[in-house]
């Protein structure tokens, strides 16, 4: 209703107000003075915006200006005054020989391999596409990089810091290869989801679709290679460099990038740090940590309120807000 | 005192570097905002921006409706980048989500009279999610017509009336309730 109203109200300040629109406004004009108030508040909001002043520019104009001045080319110079002097043939031969060669590393450095870095901040969730047309999906808190000549090296390599749902594009010749904490992944075309944030002793792989190959990088672990399979999932833990497979639903594997939140049987504390990345907020949990409380439940794209309040529910949980920070505690789990 | 670009006169061919520095001091941040709802990455909208900039310098470029012309050089710029990159357009299902976390965090501002009122409302508007900011932006500050807004990203106009009306509830919202709301209270 109150969406209905608002579009009158717009209407009405446009200027491009209906038959219709006005009669719908005019009722709800004359229901109380609280509304009367509300349009008055609008109309100012409407003309105000108009002289909000620009933001300024990310490069300053003087910055910006030296661009429109066109500057000569050093190394070319050098070469051609070498020419213009007519010296002996063999020392020319010779400054001439030297020159190109420091003219080659010059131009060989700029064509250093550059590393491309995208970052999902905390609150954020983004979708990438590689060079090879994969898409990658990162979770709030993460990091993905690759090179920028990708797509012309024998392995695809990628290096990931947080969560992120890959849907690899098939190609037999150059396998996709993620490195992520201590683990490096292998496919040749598949969907999987890698959880590996910094701060956490767990990392988790989870296979939608297609075979994934999974190789532990410290020296322990290093001729272990595991192989999952759909619906596979797989945790290692840091702390006591185990692993341990486990099943998950097909749909589960990459819920979170259509902003589900599943928990199960996930320790409180990763939970606090889950909530802390997706809603961008400071959670003080310690008061709760170590009350050994896990939480089971799922949540489809709900607002911060939804799960705190869940929290209670279940886990006698209680939140209290003290500025920007949201503070826990109780929690009768033991 | 902003200036209107679009009915500025021009006297000479020659483009007047004054009169340049003003208009990118003018566009630049909006045109980016603007880029990045197509191509989605900082970086390559301010090089789209940047070399339009350049572009129309040495060019000298001096058209009638230089604001339409700006926004329409930057559309195609981005569409042109993306079927290189062989990309399709992102979805932006997480950038609405975003609205329930805008509307729980927001700095409390202790004075909203005059001056006050405009710096709330610029910040207040940084929060609405990236289209309907865009929206907003463009038929509040840039004067762009429904027809001209739905052009430029792509949506129709009703959409567009769509944003205008939700982005308006929002900011009245935010005006009202002044301080930040309580995140415990479900």
């Amino acid at each position: 209703m109150e969406d209905k109203i608002w579009n009158c109200i717009v209407k009405r300040l446009n200027g491009t107000e209906t038959a219709d629109s006005k009669i719908i406004l005019d009722l709800w004009l004359a229901e109380s003075e609280l509304n009367q108030k509300k349009y008055k508040e609008a109309k100012s909001i409407w003309e105000l915006s108009p002289k909000i002043q620009p933001e300024e520019p990310s490069t300053p104009f003087h910055q910006f200006a030296t661009q429109l001045v066109p500057k000569p080319e050093p190394s070319s110079k050098k070469i051609s005054l070498f020419w213009k002097y007519g010296i002996a043939a063999t020392i020319t031969a010779l400054f001439l020989m030297t020159g190109l060669y420091f003219y080659k590393n010059n131009h060989q450095s700029k064509q250093e391999i550059d590393w491309i870095v995208k970052r999902a901040d905390f609150g954020q969730m983004i979708k990438i596409n590689l060079p090879d047309s994969s898409t990658v999906w990162l979770n709030s808190g993460s990091e993905i990089s690759f090179a920028s000549t990708f797509s012309s090296q024998p392995s695809r390599l990628v290096k990931l810091i947080g969560e992120a749902y890959f849907e690899v594009k098939h190609d037999q010749k150059h396998p996709f290869i993620v490195k992520s904490n201590t683990l490096t992944t292998t496919v040749y075309g598949t969907s999987f989801s890698i959880k590996a944030y910094q701060n956490e002793s767990i990392t988790s792989i989870a296979v939608n679709s297609g075979k994934v190959g999974v190789l532990g990088a410290d020296q322990k672990n290093k001729d272990l290679a595991i192989m999952l399979l759909p619906n596979d999932q797989l945790i290692y833990n840091d702390i006591n460099k185990s692993f341990a497979k486990s099943n998950i639903a097909n749909g589960d594997v990459n819920s979170w990038t259509k902003g589900v939140l599943l928990f199960e049987q996930a320790p409180i504390e990763e939970v606090v740090q889950t909530l802390a990345r997706k809603y961008n907020v400071k959670i003080d949990a310690t008061q709760i940590s170590g009350s050994g409380c896990r939480l089971t439940a799922r949540f489809n794209s709900q607002p911060i309120q939804v799960v705190l309040k869940a929290l209670k529910l279940s886990l006698q949980i209680r939140s209290t807000q003290v500025g920007q920070t949201i503070y826990l505690k109780g929690g009768n789990c033991m | 005192m902003k200036v209107d670009h679009d009915l500025a006169p021009i006297e000479s061919k020659s483009f007047d570097l004054k009169q340049f520095e003003l208009l990118y001091n003018n566009k630049n941040h909006s045109l980016q905002k603007y880029a990045v709802y197509y191509v989605n990455d900082l970086e390559v909208a301010k090089s789209i921006v940047n070399d339009l900039f350049v572009q129309m310098w040495f060019k000298e470029l001096t058209p009638l409706n230089i604001k339409s012309y700006l926004y329409r050089s930057v559309k195609n710029a981005c569409l042109n980048y993306l079927e290189q990159q062989q990309k399709n357009i992102l979805f932006y299902v997480e950038q609405d989500e975003l609205t329930e976390l805008a509307d729980l965090i927001i700095e409390p501002q202790k004075d909203h009279l005059e001056t006050g009122h405009l710096k709330f409302l610029q910040q207040v508007i940084t929060l609405l999610p990236q289209k309907r900011q865009l929206v907003f932006r463009m038929h509040r500050l840039e004067g762009f017509s429904y027809a001209e807004i739905a052009d430029l990203l792509q949506i129709s106009p009703r959409t567009v009336e769509d944003h205008l009306s939700k982005a308006m509830q929002f900011i009245h919202a935010q005006a009202t309730h002044f301080l930040y709301t309580n995140l415990t209270e479900a």
